[in-house]
């Protein structure tokens, strides 16, 4: 069968999913073979609040090429080493959940089980202790990463806080030099080829007709193709993961900026503190079956860290994904594939799975459906692990704090998830994904951050003299704290860098480090 | 609380037995848990020569056995990769190595650059660009580098090893530290009422033996069955079939490899270790042996075989452990490999008492899932094969592959692209040459590769190839780096 490849590519939208899509493909592929064309409506906009993010996304910049000076520069980024919880924990507590490991092991059994064995042995001291990148987060000192294994600097990764707007712009400037065409307008109608039910143009309302092989919807939560022209089904999920509605404001901003995201529990919902530059993003996510608009409001404009720099903004949506991402000549990536709520920073990293999952399976003209199944199957996968690990931090709510924390801390919940949480409660025993973007050290920051102990620990670890152990695990305090002293603050590291005097290693995607 | 169990009882006088005690011994048995092992009166089958994967390595650091201590013991040779003769109508030999090949450059996976080549003729096979391969094809070996940037660093091996030499030095390993032997025959299993368990092992000297836990390693799951569990037959996957072991004449240690040949009524497993040359003839029940394939040999024992495994190798305080749990035809694991993974698994759950549900749970999930992908890659080298008539191959042919695994190879043929399921045990490299190798050569190629010009391919793969020609042409000869090591 002689291949023939596709010739034009049409992305739907041009919010953080549009532009990264166009700038990776544009990246690898060459405007002779393929035309890529972006279309966007300045009328509907963009959701442009995604703000925090996972480490995976230096691997993306790296990919693009992008300098890290450059891009901080223009998107007025700040460092971010993990999530401040606040008021989530064990009676209202605080706790992290970083980009990076606790403690190390010993005599290779996991760290956390000889913390519980001293905890339940009376030692009081926090999981977060034994954390590199919390201690240096509570401390605002930052430095890259080592790219020894051997280097306690080795034991976290970091990622970023960005202005969504200037990231998408400065993406859309990459995406145009290298010949991607950005059409302006808005799309009325979807042609579909009558006999196979392919996308064959998006029609805008000025007439103009945009025709292609492959559409990558990044529509938004409109789902323009895949959902309205290709009528694939969404999976909704709102009963576990019930917020479905956000205010968004942004602040001036107070003091250094901290190395972390900041989440903030309330009554019916959760508020984020997103420090950069030049502002603070802030946003309230509530669910509004607890909470009217007006209420969610005040207590975000009651809680801002400083003056608010804008009309706060109303956004809403339903948690959820569709049963497929990749229907047809059609691949959803971003909102119109599936939203899981912002808890964790996670939509960015998903719409770049889904890109680097399209540059492997690029189809030609044939569309084999093989291809279709392979990133269906690979990105509901990643969907409902990460689901699993966002419904965690809602089910193991204090239930007494309001009607809503009852109701998540009484939903049933997923089997997946109701497993891994039974073992845990049973033995304190973590069994790895072999793929997936959570792995042990974030499962325990919850767990433990959210007062949820195992019963039983491994008894290997309960054999030991627990005066060795304490010894030890003292020890690993001190180094660690000694560690973090010795590096600068996050400002002067964020100053160093923008001046050209400092400079990170490559990145891996691995969201802990590579220790 | 949970505590550890006060002791242990690991049943059999397979080789999976004495993996299991030396582990046990080595990991639980140092916090104090009391471990013995019962041999029963079961013969001790003649095992012959077996293949051991890289994965065991960890072993013997658990038990803390150096490497030439091992080999001597084992009276192993190194294996690099596995030698298909005739395996299908394209490919009449294949060196499948366990190690890297080729190397990628930016945006162009090394498979899609061989693809292109391949499809203008220009490209070797891929075992070219393999060192393991190229270093087991002319009986080379050395250890593998951990620099990246050598060459050597692509490298991984496993082992040929003599599994009758092997049962007996661990059986002496174990008892030398301090492991508990009882050697005796089985009277009767005498079970809970309450729930299905072993209460205790009632033994022909009037023995009782009572434990927190058994490790069923006999050869037929004994304890298993008592406590009425069948292993799940994968007679549709894999047909039964007779397996004829036989020792052919010694002609010294040759290449670091075993070699695998299709055969007119089925295939052959040629293994050969640092004194013995052993086969294994795989065929139908109702077919004759081809005397060719007898020619010299002496020892000939025939067993009929079914292959599957137990659906839940871990039930109340009775785990399966090796053959006991799981049986497949020897292209990719060996029992030492599938008694390695199961009893690894164990101890890093750490068995404890009371028994915890969940993470038995666990276990049997974990496992159970590892063995379909060990199923699912050993009939992908079935299904790879073709040209044969024999009814062997005519029962392979209309055997059903798992949804997973059609998945897999219509990917494989359409992209070149590798799927990858959870709990996969056979590494990325290893699947992906297994189909670089044996199978078409893709259908569509990635439009990365396409824009590449021709030639800067074809430059990459002759530097790779002088790269690796050059590396093993200089290595050692297989023979003479075993008598050296061994000897250290
Ligand atoms: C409250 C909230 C907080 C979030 N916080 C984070 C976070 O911290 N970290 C993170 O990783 N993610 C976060 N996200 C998610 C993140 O905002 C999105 O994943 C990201 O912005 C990508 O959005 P998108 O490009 O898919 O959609 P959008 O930004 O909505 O873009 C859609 C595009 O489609 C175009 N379009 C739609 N309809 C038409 C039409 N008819 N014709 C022409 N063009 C059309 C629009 O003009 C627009 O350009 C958050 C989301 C929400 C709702």
């Amino acid at each position: 069968m002689q291949q023939k490849s596709i010739r034009q590519i049409v992305i739907v939208g041009g919010g953080t999913a549009g532009w990264m899509t166009a700038a990776a493909l544009s990246n690898f592929i060459d405007p002779k073979h393929c035309q890529i064309t972006l279309v966007e409506s300045e009328q509907i906009g963009t959701v442009g609040v995604g703000e925090a993010t996972i480490p995976h996304i230096r691997v993306f910049n790296q990919m693009l090429g992008i300098d890290e000076k450059d891009f901080l520069t223009q998107t007025q980024a700040t460092f971010k080493l993990g999530i401040k919880f606040c008021g989530w924990g064990d009676q209202g507590q605080d706790y992290f959940h970083p980009f990076g490991a606790h403690g190390f092991e010993i005599d290779k059994l996991p760290f956390h089980q000889y913390w519980l064995h001293a905890r339940n042995q009376g030692d009081t001291s926090a999981l977060d202790d034994y954390s590199f990148s919390i201690t240096a987060a509570k401390n605002n000192k930052f430095c890259f990463p080592d790219e020894s294994s051997n280097s306690i600097y080795s034991s976290f990764s970091y990622a970023y806080h960005l202005d969504a707007n200037l990231y998408a712009q400065y993406l859309r400037t990459y995406s145009e030099q290298r010949g991607v065409k950005r059409v302006t307008g808005l799309i009325a109608e979807v042609a579909k080829n009558a006999t196979d039910g392919f996308v064959t143009s998006v029609i805008l309302n000025d007439g103009q007709q945009i025709k292609g092989d492959l559409f990558i919807d990044c529509s938004g939560f409109r789902s323009l193709l895949i959902n309205k022209a290709l009528n694939v089904s969404f999976e909704d999920w709102s009963h576990w993961l019930p917020c479905n509605s956000a205010i968004a404001v942004p602040c001036e901003t107070e003091g250094e900026p901290l190395a972390y995201t900041q989440s903030i529990a309330h009554d019916a919902g959760w508020q984020w503190q997103i420090p950069l530059q030049h502002r603070i993003g802030n946003g309230h996510v509530f669910c509004s079956e607890f909470m009217t608009k007006e209420q969610a409001q005040d207590i975000l404009l009651n809680n801002l860290p400083a003056a608010p720099m804008a009309e706060p903004k109303q956004l809403h949506f339903k948690t959820g994904m569709h049963e497929k991402s990749w229907s047809k000549n059609c691949v959803a990536i971003g909102l119109s594939s599936g939203f899981l709520e912002p808890l964790e920073s996670t939509s960015i990293y998903l719409i770049q799975l889904g890109i680097y999952k399209l540059m492997e399976l690029l189809p030609d003209m044939h569309f084999s459906s093989v291809d279709e199944d392979e990133f269906n199957r690979v990105v509901k996968d990643e969907y409902l692990k990460v689901r699993d690990f966002l419904i965690l931090h809602y089910k193991l709510s204090d239930p007494n704090k309001s009607p809503f924390w009852r109701y998540c801390h009484d939903m049933p919940i997923p089997d997946s998830l109701e497993q891994r949480m039974a073992l845990f409660k049973e033995t304190g025993y973590f069994s790895e994904y072999s793929a997936g973007l959570f792995l042990t050290p974030s499962w325990l920051s919850v767990f433990i951050g959210q007062g949820y102990f195992p019963d039983n620990i491994d008894p290997r670890v309960e054999t030991l003299n627990f005066d060795a152990v304490s010894k030890q695990l003292q020890n690993m305090r001190h180094y660690l704290q000694q560690s973090v002293d010795a590096i600068p603050t996050h400002k002067n590291a964020l100053n160093a860098l923008l001046k050209g005097q400092a400079h990170s290693h490559s990145a891996s995607l691995n969201l802990y480090g590579r220790r | 609380m949970s505590h550890l169990p006060n002791n242990i009882v690991v049943m059999g006088n397979s080789i999976s037995a004495w993996i299991s005690s030396a582990a046990l011994l080595a990991s639980v048995g140092k916090y104090g848990v009391k471990v013995s092992h019962c041999v029963l009166d079961e013969p001790a089958t003649a095992l012959g020569n077996m293949s051991v994967r890289p994965e065991f390595m960890d072993f013997l650091r658990l038990i803390g056995m150096p490497e030439p201590e091992f080999m001597r013991s084992s009276q192993a040779t190194f294996k690099l990769a596995n030698y298909f003769r005739h395996w299908n109508s394209e490919t009449d030999e294949f060196y499948h190595a366990f190690g890297e090949f080729g190397t990628g450059m930016a945006n162009v996976q090394f498979s899609q650059a061989h693809a292109r080549l391949q499809q203008i003729g220009v490209s070797q096979a891929v075992d070219t660009y393999s060192l393991g391969a190229q270093m087991a094809k002319s009986a080379k070996f050395c250890h593998p580098k951990p620099d990246p940037t050598s060459v050597l660093s692509s490298l991984s091996y496993g082992w040929n090893i003599d599994a009758d030499a092997y049962r007996d030095s661990l059986k002496h390993f174990c008892i030398s530290r301090g492991l508990e032997v009882i050697e005796d025959a089985l009277e009767e299993l005498e079970l809970t009422t309450s729930e299905l368990s072993i209460k205790n092992v009632a033994l022909k000297s009037k023995q009782i033996l009572t434990a927190d836990l058994y490790i069923d390693c006999t050869e037929k799951g004994l304890l298993m069955q008592a406590l009425e569990q069948k292993p799940h037959s994968w007679q549709q996957q894999i047909p039964s079939c007779n397996v004829a072991t036989m020792e052919l004449p010694f002609t010294g240690p040759d290449a670091p490899l075993t070699t695998i040949s299709a055969k007119q009524d089925g295939w052959l497993i040629d293994i050969t270790t640092q004194q013995k040359r052993c086969r294994q003839y795989y065929f139908a029940g109702a077919t004759a042996i081809d005397p060719t394939i007898t020619q010299d040999s002496k020892n000939i024992v025939i067993r009929q075989q079914h292959y599957g495994c137990m659906l839940e190798p871990w039930v109340a305080n009775c785990i399966a452990i090796g053959n006991a749990a799981l049986t497949l035809p020897g292209f990719c694991v060996s029992e030492v490999d599938v008694s390695w993974l199961g009893i690894r698994q164990l101890i890093d759950q750490c068995p404890r008492f009371p028994l915890a549900k969940q993470l038995i749970r666990e276990y049997n999930r974990l496992v159970q899932q590892r063995y379909q992908r060990l199923k699912d890659v050993t009939c992908l080298h079935l299904h790879l094969a073709d040209g044969h008539q024999g009814l062997l191959w005519q029962q392979v042919g209309q055997s059903e592959l798992s949804a997973d695994l059609v998945h897999k190879i219509k990917l494989y043929q359409s992209r070149g692209k590798l799927a990858l399921f959870d709990e996969e045990v056979i590494s990325v490299n290893e699947q992906m040459s297994l189909l670089m190798g044996l199978a078409h050569t893709p259908k569509q190629l990635d439009l990365m590769v396409q824009q590449v010009p021709i030639g800067q391919l074809q430059n990459i793969q002759q530097k790779i190839e002088q790269a690796i020609q050059h590396a093993a042409q200089t290595a050692p000869h297989h023979a003479a780096y075993l008598k050296a090591f061994c000897s250290q």
